[in-house]
C-alpha cells in the first residue's frame, strides 16, 4: 500500500480544529522517518456523526464509509481514567470483534487535547503573534499535569493577544494555527502523544508498510 | 456607527428607510437595489468627505442618472438623504447621537455648467425621545451610564453651503461648511455665549471623521495581487488595491513592543483558520525596488507571492483586514469564490467582530473604549440565513408605486420574521418578510400543480 488514508472519531466539535490537522503533519513525519515505501498521507476525515462515547453508532458511520480509509483514530480524553478506561475497552472490544479488518489506533491525551496544543512555546508565540510567552508556562511533558489546559490556552489569547476567546472563531482559529506550527518532535516529549506514535507504527506494520 | 439612512430621489429609491445594525446582510434578488443602497452610503460619504464630483465618480452611473427615473420615463429633480450616527468620540461632553442631512438638487443655471448643486445640509442632534435605536435594536444601559451615547434634543447646526469662490467640486462638503463657519468665527470677537460655534466646529468635525472611515469593497483578484508603492496610498482602495500598505499601516497603528503586528497578528491568526492552505504570511518591503509585497506560506511551502496565491485566499485576507479597522465597511458578495464552510465561518466570525451594542462597551485594558466596528455585506449566499441572526438580515425587493399616473419600480426593504414573531411591526411600512418568501432565496421553487 503506497497511500495512507485514516478517519478520526473525535470526543467533540473543538477536536476537528486540531487533531486532524496535527495528527496528519505527525503521520508525515512519521512515513518520513520510518516507512519509505508509503508514498501518500492523505486528508485525516472527521466523522462528525459517529459520537465517540457508544460503539453502535460509530460502527454505522464508518459502515458507510468502508473502503475508503485504511486505519481508524479513535479519540477520546483520557481523564478521569476511571470513567474513560472502560468505555476505550469497550469500543476495541466491539471494533475487534467486528466485521472491520482496519487497525484501530486510539488518540488519547492525558487529560484532554488542549494538552497537547500548549507543548510547544515557540509555536505559541507564533500563533499568538507576540513576542515572548510570560514566565512559568507549563511545557513539554510537563502539560500532562495542567489540571486546566483548555482555561490556560484561552488566558494566553485574553492575556498575552488581547482577543476575546468567547468570540465566534476566535479559539477555533487560535487550534487550527496550533495544528499547523506545533512541532511534532516536541509533542513526542509528551507521553501520552508518544504513546499514539508507537500504536500508529505498530498499525502500520501490521498493514504492512515496511520500515525503510 | 450608522445606526439608519434614508433616501430618496437617489437612484431606485422612494422614501426609503432602514434602521441599521452593527452588522446588516442585504440579500434580494437580482436588481433589487442591495448595490444601489451601497452607492447611496458611498455617495453621500464621499460627497461630505471628499466634494460631489468625487461622489459621483465613486458610485455607478453619471451625475444626472442618479437622480431617480419615474415609470413614464422622467427623472426627479431632488435627492435627499439622512444618516443617524453614533459619534465615537464627542469631545467637550457633546452629545453623540446625530443625525446629517443632505438635500440636493439638479441645476441647469444659465450662467455656469449643469450639474448637482447642493439644496441645504445640517447636522441635527437626536432627542431620546427622537432615537429608535436602543428600542428597534437593543442597547445594553452600561452605553448611556458611561456616557458613550448621549441626546441635547433641539440642537441644531446649520451648515453654510460653502465659500461661493471655491469651486463645489473640490472639497468635502462637511470641509467647506467648516471652512466657512471658521470665517464667521474669526470675523468676530468671540464672547462666552459663542462657545457654540466652537463646538459646532467640533461636531463637524467628528462627523467628518465617521463618514471618512466608511469603506466599500468590490474585490477584484486582480487588483489584490498587486504590491503597493512605499509611500504609496495606506488604504486599499474599493477594489482591493494597495492591500500590502493597508496590512502595513494596520500594522503601524494598532502594534506595540508585546505585540508588533498589533490587529493584523489577529488577522493572521484567522486567515488560518479560513483560509487553510497558507498559514503565514509576511508584509515584504523592498527599500531597492520601493515596493512593498505579500508573501504567503504555509508548512509546505514558503514566499509564495501574491500573484500565486488563490483568489480566495487574497479575497479572505482584504475582507479581514477591513473587518479589523475602526469604522464602517461594505463589502459587496463577500462569498464570491469562497468555499461555503469557510464564508459560515467568515460571518459568525464578523458577528463577534463588529461592536455589539447588547452588551456592555468593550474597553482596552487602559479603560478605553475600543474602536466601533460595523459591517454590511450584500449576499446571494443561503448560508447567510442559518448564520445570521434573522434581526441582522434586510431583504430588498421591487415594488410598484403610481405617480403622475404612470407606474413606477423602486426598491423597498423589509426584516425578516423572528421565528414565531408577528408580522406586523409597529413603525414598519411593510409586513415582514415570511418563510414561504424565503425558500425562494434558499434554492427557488417551482409552483407544482
Ligand atoms: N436612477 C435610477 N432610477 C430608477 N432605477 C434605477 C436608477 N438607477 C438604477 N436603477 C435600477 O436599480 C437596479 C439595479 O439595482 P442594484 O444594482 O442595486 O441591484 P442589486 O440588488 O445589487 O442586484 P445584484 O444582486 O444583481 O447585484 C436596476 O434595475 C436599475 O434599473
Ligand atoms: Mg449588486
Amino acid at each position: 500500500m503506497r497511500s495512507l488514508s485514516c478517519v478520526l472519531v473525535r470526543e467533540g466539535p473543538s477536536d476537528d480544529w486540531f487533531l486532524p490537522i496535527f495528527l496528519r503533519r505527525a503521520l508525515e513525519a512519521m512515513v518520513l522517518e520510518s516507512f519509505p515505501a508509503c508514498r501518500e498521507i492523505q486528508e485525516i476525515r472527521s466523522m462528525v456523526k459517529a459520537g465517540n462515547q457508544h460503539p453502535e453508532p460509530v460502527l454505522k458511520a464508518l459502515d458507510g464509509e468502508r473502503g475508503a480509509f485504511d486505519v481508524v483514530l479513535y479519540h477520546h480524553d483520557g481523564a478521569p481514567p476511571t470513567k474513560s478506561d472502560p468505555v476505550i475497552a469497550r469500543m476495541r472490544r466491539t471494533w475487534d470483534n467486528s466485521a472491520f479488518t482496519e487497525p484501530l489506533v486510539t488518540v488519547v491525551p492525558m487529560r484532554e487535547t488542549e494538552a497537547w496544543i500548549l507543548a510547544d512555546h515557540e509555536a505559541l508565540a507564533r500563533a499568538l503573534s507576540v513576542r515572548r510567552l510570560r514566565n512559568g508556562l507549563v511545557s513539554g511533558a510537563a502539560v500532562e499535569g495542567c489540571p486546566d489546559p483548555k482555561a490556560v490556552l484561552e488566558g494566553l489569547l485574553k492575556g498575552e493577544a488581547g482577543m476575546n476567546p468567547a468570540k465566534p472563531g476566535v479559539v477555533r482559529d487560535f487550534y487550527i494555527s496550533m495544528a499547523e506550527f506545533a512541532d511534532v518532535g516536541v509533542l513526542r516529549k509528551v507521553p501520552a502523544f508518544q504513546q499514539w506514535w508507537n500504536d500508529m507504527i505498530k498499525a502500520l506494520e501490521g498493514l504492512g508498510y515496511q520500515h525503510g | 456607527m450608522i445606526t439608519r439612512i434614508e433616501i430618496d430621489g437617489f437612484k431606485s429609491f422612494e422614501n426609503f428607510a432602514l434602521d441599521v445594525p452593527p452588522f446588516l446582510v442585504l440579500i434580494g434578488t437580482n436588481a433589487s437595489g442591495k448595490s444601489n443602497l451601497l452607492d447611496a452610503l458611498s455617495f453621500l460619504s464621499k460627497a461630505a468627505v471628499q466634494g460631489l464630483d468625487s461622489a459621483v465618480a465613486a458610485v455607478r452611473g453619471d451625475a444626472r442618472g442618479l437622480f431617480r427615473r419615474r415609470g413614464e420615463g422622467t427623472r426627479v429633480d431632488r435627492m435627499r438623504f439622512a444618516v443617524e450616527f453614533l459619534l465615537e468620540s464627542a469631545p467637550l461632553g457633546l452629545p453623540t447621537r446625530w443625525r446629517y442631512e443632505l438635500d440636493l438638487a439638479w441645476a441647469e443655471p444659465e450662467d455656469a455648467l449643469e450639474g448637482i448643486v447642493v439644496e441645504g445640509h445640517q447636522l441635527v442632534a437626536l432627542s431620546s425621545a427622537q432615537d429608535r435605536w436602543p428600542a428597534v435594536r437593543g442597547m445594553a444601559p452600561e452605553w448611556f451610564a458611561d456616557g458613550l451615547v448621549s441626546y441635547q434634543g433641539g440642537r441644531v447646526v446649520s451648515l453654510p453651503i460653502g465659500p461661493l469662490e471655491v469651486p463645489s467640486g473640490g472639497m468635502g462638503l462637511l470641509h467647506m461648511a467648516r471652512v466657512a463657519l471658521n470665517d464667521r468665527k474669526y470675523l468676530r470677537d468671540l464672547t462666552d455665549d459663542d462657545i457654540h460655534v466652537l463646538e459646532d466646529d467640533t461636531v463637524v468635525r467628528v462627523a467628518w471623521t465617521e463618514l471618512a472611515q466608511m469603506r466599500f469593497l468590490h474585490l477584484e483578484a486582480g487588483a489584490l495581487r498587486l504590491s503597493s508603492e512605499l509611500g504609496g496610498p495606506q488604504f486599499m482602495d474599493t477594489t482591493g488595491r494597495d492591500l500590502p500598505n493597508y496590512l502595513r499601516s494596520l500594522t503601524k497603528a494598532t502594534g506595540s513592543k508585546e505585540r508588533p503586528l498589533g490587529v493584523v497578528g489577529e488577522i493572521k491568526m484567522h486567515l488560518a483558520g479560513l483560509a487553510r492552505e497558507v498559514t503565514d504570511f509576511a508584509i515584504v518591503e523592498d527599500g531597492h525596488r520601493r515596493d512593498v509585497r505579500l508573501e504567503f506560506s504555509s508548512p509546505y511551502e514558503q514566499e509564495i507571492g501574491a500573484e500565486f496565491a488563490s483568489d480566495g485566499t487574497l479575497r479572505m485576507l482584504a475582507i479581514l483586514a477591513a473587518l479589523h479597522d475602526r469604522g464602517c465597511v461594505a463589502i459587496e458578495e463577500p462569498e464570491n469564490g469562497v468555499f461555503p464552510e469557510r464564508f459560515r465561518h467568515l460571518l459568525a466570525l464578523t458577528g463577534g467582530l463588529v461592536t455589539d451594542m447588547r452588551q456592555p462597551p468593550e474597553r482596552d485594558a487602559l479603560r478605553v473604549p475600543l474602536p466601533y466596528r460595523q459591517a454590511i455585506f450584500t449576499s446571494h449566499s443561503p448560508i447567510v440565513l442559518d448564520e445570521v441572526p434573522s434581526a441582522n438580515i434586510a431583504f430588498l425587493d421591487m415594488t410598484t408605486v403610481l405617480e403622475n399616473g404612470a407606474a413606477s419600480r423602486v426598491s423597498r426593504v423589509r426584516r425578516l420574521r423572528e421565528d414565531q414573531g408577528p408580522v406586523r411591526v409597529e413603525g414598519e411600512r411593510w409586513a415582514r418578510v415570511t418563510e414561504s418568501e424565503l425558500s425562494r432565496f434558499r434554492a427557488g421553487v417551482e409552483a407544482s400543480a
